[in-house]
């Protein structure tokens, strides 16, 4: 009995000190240049928060790292507007990491959800920009002094 | 005097990149990743410094240059594009072509058409290098023509035929370029190949050694009309929204009979060029 309470109180001590080391490390990247979104009490930083490429039209390539946080356990995805294919899963958490190799062409807004109810959580927008814009649709003309 | 010297060292390879072949606008084009004609109006302005290392086809240009001789060069690079009303400048530090005045005649999504003007050849005189010395002057020219550049998918093509206009030797220049462009991740890679004739009246005005200035150091030599052939392989990646990367390789290769011009160190020169610039 007194092994069972132990053990509890030392998973609650764990849960504390983790909780406490991810709201430190929330902290941290958010002084580091990664950007957040917040929704309620759900928090979601992503790094970067630009995708560049070169001209305009191409796809941007970039490797993002996640990190959010929430109040409540559950099942979470995050997904990306337009395509319900999730882009990572957490089953039973109240926060979460990981990385996604992002690749559009265009400004997207990355969702994270509730996998139960498909309710957002946060969403994010992944910016696209570019270098060399591309020129404009221009009618076959010819020129005259 | 260091700044001489630079300033010395970009001018002779500017005119130098100029007499081994053109592209222009290609290698720019290219580079960006462009799949249609960059000839609307407005201007556009990149200003960087790069490293070049490589060797020169012309003795004695820049000073001290030999058959083989590695050349290694701090630059600024500058890349410019303005239009106005069809009329138009273009400087690519990194590209065959210098500096390129001209009018944009006709346009599509897929084909442009300019008259363009152009330096195309370097003075070559003990004005430019004191390993000239005793050689008689050769001017730079000023070269015009019409220039055709297609955009098809990730290729472009460009041709250009040009005839001296500056009356220093009169002759003609013609030459032909296709380049390529892929994607990997977000670094755009690129390929040029291209020929280019000299006709013997541009041989002869600047390899040419006449009998009557022969020297021992420069003897007599008769230049005819020959081919130089060009390729080109590079990388140019976006540090940021303002900041680009570029690395190319280059590689000429000039008319073998042109070998034994005193005037040329080589007959084939290889450059690496790098460069980081920042966007206006």
């Amino acid at each position: 009995m007194y092994m069972k309470e132990n053990k509890r109180q030392c998973q609650t001590v764990f849960i504390r000190r983790y909780k406490l080391v991810l709201l430190l490390c929330v902290s941290l990247f958010s002084l580091c240049n990664y950007a957040n979104a917040s929704s309620n009490d759900t928090q979601l930083f992503i790094k970067p928060a630009r995708c560049i490429a070169l001209h305009q039209g191409q796809v941007c390539y970039q490797t993002l790292k996640i990190i959010w946080q929430t109040d409540i356990a559950d099942n979470y995805c995050l997904l990306q507007q337009g395509n319900n294919t999730p882009l990572l899963c957490w089953e039973h958490a109240a926060s979460g990491t990981g990385n996604v190799e992002f690749a559009n062409h265009t400004s997207v807004k990355l969702i994270l959800v509730r996998t139960r109810d498909g309710q957002t959580m946060t969403e994010f927008m992944m910016e696209v920009a570019w270098v060399y814009e591309a020129n404009s649709h221009r009618e076959s003309h010819w020129r005259i002094f | 005097m260091i700044i001489q010297k630079i300033s010395q060292l970009l001018f002779c390879t500017l005119i130098v990149a100029a007499f081994e072949c053109n592209a222009g606008d290609l290698s720019a084009d290219v580079g960006k990743g462009a799949n249609s004609p960059n000839n609307v109006d407005g201007s556009y302005l990149e200003v960087g410094g790069g490293l070049n290392i490589g060797t020169e086809i012309f003795y004695g240009i820049p000073e001290g240059n030999r058959h083989g001789k590695i050349i290694y060069s701090l630059e600024p690079s500058v890349n410019l594009r303005m239009q106005n009303n069809g009329w138009f400048v273009e400087a690519f530090s990194a590209s065959f072509e210098a500096f390129t005045l001209g009018y944009n005649l006709s346009n599509s999504d897929h084909w442009s058409l300019d008259i363009v003007g152009l330096q195309q050849h370097p003075e070559i005189s003990s004005r430019t290098s004191k390993d000239l010395k005793g050689v008689r002057p050769r001017h730079f020219d000023f070269m015009s023509g019409p220039r055709a550049t297609g955009y098809l998918g990730n290729y472009i093509v460009q041709v250009h035929a040009l005839t001296d206009v500056s009356d220093k030797h009169n002759g003609q220049v013609l030459s032909a370029k296709i380049a390529h462009h892929w994607q990997y991740k977000n670094w755009n890679i690129h390929a040029i190949g291209g020929v280019s004739y000299r006709s013997d009246k541009v041989a002869d005005y600047y390899l040419s050694v006449e009998p009557e200035d022969a020297t021992e150091k420069f003897p007599e030599f008769h230049a005819q009309a020959g081919f130089i052939h060009m390729f080109e392989v590079g990388v140019t990646y976006p540090l940021s929204q303002q900041w680009v990367f570029r690395s190319s390789f280059q590689h000429y290769e000039l008319e073998s009979q042109w070998s034994d011009s005193p005037l040329l160190a080589s007959t084939h020169a290889s450059k690496l060029l790098t460069s980081i610039s920042y966007v206006f």
